[in-house]
């Protein structure tokens, strides 16, 4: 160990502020870098989950409104009458 | 020559190949990076012109060091991409560049720091910092240029362009810009760098840089797989490896 | 050929534009007695920078227009799919531009070296690094006007891009000029100018067709 005790550590000569300025500076703009990186690497797998979600809800809706077609055009009249109803509610 | 290359074209492998080194590097580098920075810190001696200010050094010529090798490094990935036309080598140089322009900012700032208690000025346009300033200029004109295009493949190819067009100038700048400064301020400046330095100081700074660059590495890894990961959400081997990692982590 | 004399033709219908980087040129140039005083000491000391860093900027602004009407109206497309070889084509282009926006701004400097007070031996140093140093500002420019040509907001990205590169010219050619305000030699630098102009004119070309062809597709 060089120095004597920690306050003359933290004084480094009366230097202190310029050297703890230089290696905080340099830590903090590594940090912010690096989170930056970390969380934007989240984000991005995250959005995949929800699109993905997303599209199969867009699917299931679809297979719904197909089967529902279907059911419609066996018998026509009636069910056409109740989903305007529907649809307005 | 170029065929080992070949593989890591392919997106999916360069992903994997970054996630098995990612950890590796990250570790490495974190505990090389403190213990060069205790030793620099607190263990090496005194400088006896300097004081205990020249212990800026442990992060100044290390983020010196590396800005211009990353400069380098991002141009040759512009170029491999431009010949070659591979795609992976502009996601390389797109991840480089932010890391890149980090760490010339934080040699800029470290070396005002250790300019104010040598020079007595926060800022001398000393023939380093000035070419450092610049370089962060080309940095930042690089990175701007491609988030200026919608069409991320033409984004590429035009800051490749402009990175090859920096790295032909980057000598022509610092020779210039050394030139400048000897005509316009003599033999004024306080030398930095002395004829030989005690091992006892130079082991600990080179270790620095090594830690510096392996840090460096774990970010660009890290900032590769974002670039690949933003150009493929919706191909299916990222929704595969989302719900994997979704699913590990509510394992947890 | 027929690309100079129907640029030439078009540029010339449009004298107004070219009017304004001059304007903007002769403006910026006289902002600095003001600002700095009318002291005739110091604005001989501040006066071939402040030239150059004017001729730049002005350049600057002249440069976005070099390939924004063939790139809007597709004659751009048409010239890359015609048997011309591009880069001769970009160099003609440049040629042009250096013709009607660079060489006004050389041919007024002698009224702007009356502004700042600046000495025979200096105007004829400043004379000649523009001419040598101008045609530069034109290629290198030319490259990155092709790269940004296709973006609607390129005007603050091209000073982004281009200022940095212009430094060691920029270096170069003011101290050639306070070379000659000392009486001294200047060869050196103009050679320097000279080598970097060279060496752009037989890459620039090229590249200047590559960052076209980039924003084309």
């Amino acid at each position: 160990m060089h120095f004597e005790d920690f306050s003359s550590f933290l004084d480094m000569a009366g230097y202190g502020l310029y050297v703890w300025l230089s290696f905080g500076c340099a830590a903090i703009s590594l940090l912010v870098l690096w989170l930056d990186s970390f969380f934007s690497k989240r984000a991005m797998l995250k959005q995949v989950l929800t699109e993905q979600k997303r599209q199969a809800r867009i699917k299931a809706a679809a297979e719904q409104s197909a089967t529902a077609e279907k059911s419609a055009t066996a018998q026509k009249s009636a069910t056409a009458e109740q989903r305007t109803n529907g649809e307005t509610i | 020559m170029w065929k080992w290359l070949h593989p890591y074209a392919k997106t999916e492998r360069t992903y994997h190949l970054c996630q098995k080194l990612l950890p590796w590097f990250s570790l490495l580098g974190l505990a090389v990076i403190l213990v060069a920075t205790v030793w620099g810190l607190a263990f090496a001696p005194m400088d006896y012109q300097q004081s205990e200010a020249y212990r800026i050094i442990y992060v100044h010529v290390p983020s010196a060091v590396l800005s211009k090798s990353l400069y380098s490094a991002m141009a040759i990935a512009a170029f491999v991409g431009l010949v070659w036309q591979v795609k992976t080598s502009f996601m390389a140089m797109m991840a480089l560049a932010p890391v890149g322009a980090t760490v010339t900012f934080v040699s800029l700032i470290t070396g005002a720091a250790w300019g104010k208690p040598m020079w007595g000025t926060w800022w001398e346009w000393d023939a380093r910092l000035t070419s450092q300033l610049i370089l962060l200029f080309l940095f930042l004109g690089v990175i701007s240029l491609y988030k200026a295009f919608e069409d991320k493949q033409q984004a590429g190819k035009a800051a490749g362009v402009m990175a090859i067009v920096g790295v032909i100038n980057l000598p022509i700048i610092h020779y210039s810009v050394q030139w400048w400064n000897t005509l316009h301020q003599g033999a004024s400046i306080m030398k930095f760098d002395k004829p030989s330095m005690p091992p006892e100081m130079l082991w600990p700074l080179l270790l620095s840089i090594l830690g510096w660059a392996l840090v460096s590495g774990a970010i660009f890894l890290l900032r590769m797989q974002n670039e690949i990961l933003q150009r493929e959400l919706k191909r299916p081997w990222v929704v595969a490896l989302a719900n994997k990692s979704a699913a590990s982590s509510e394992g947890k | 050929m027929a690309i100079l004399k129907r640029d030439l033709a078009l540029a010339y219908r449009q004298r107004a534009e070219l009017m304004q980087p001059m304007l903007f040129f002769i403006l910026v140039i006289s902002l600095f007695p003001l600002a700095v005083g009318p002291e005739p000491k110091t604005l001989q000391l501040i006066g071939p920078g402040v030239i150059w860093v004017a001729a730049i900027l002005s350049s600057l602004l002249g440069l976005e227009r070099l390939f924004r009407d063939d790139f809007q109206d597709g004659s751009l497309e048409q010239l890359m799919l015609s048997s011309t070889s591009l880069p001769a084509a970009a160099l003609v282009k440049v040629l042009v531009h250096w013709l009607t926006s660079i060489l006004p701004l050389i041919i007024l400097s002698p009224l702007l070296a009356l502004f700042l007070h600046l000495s025979e031996p200096m105007y004829w140093a400043l004379l000649k690094t523009l001419l040598l140093g101008t045609p530069l500002l034109s290629l290198i420019g030319a490259i990155a006007v092709g790269l940004t040509v296709g973006l609607n907001r390129g005007g603050v990205l091209l000073a982004l891009l281009l200022l940095p590169v212009f430094i060691p010219l920029l270096i170069f050619a003011t101290s050639a000029v306070e070379s000659a305000s000392m009486q001294l030699q200047y060869t050196a630098q103009l050679a320097i100018i000279g080598a970097m102009f060279l060496f752009s004119l037989a890459l620039a070309p090229f590249a200047i067709a590559y960052a076209l062809r980039v924003s084309q597709t």
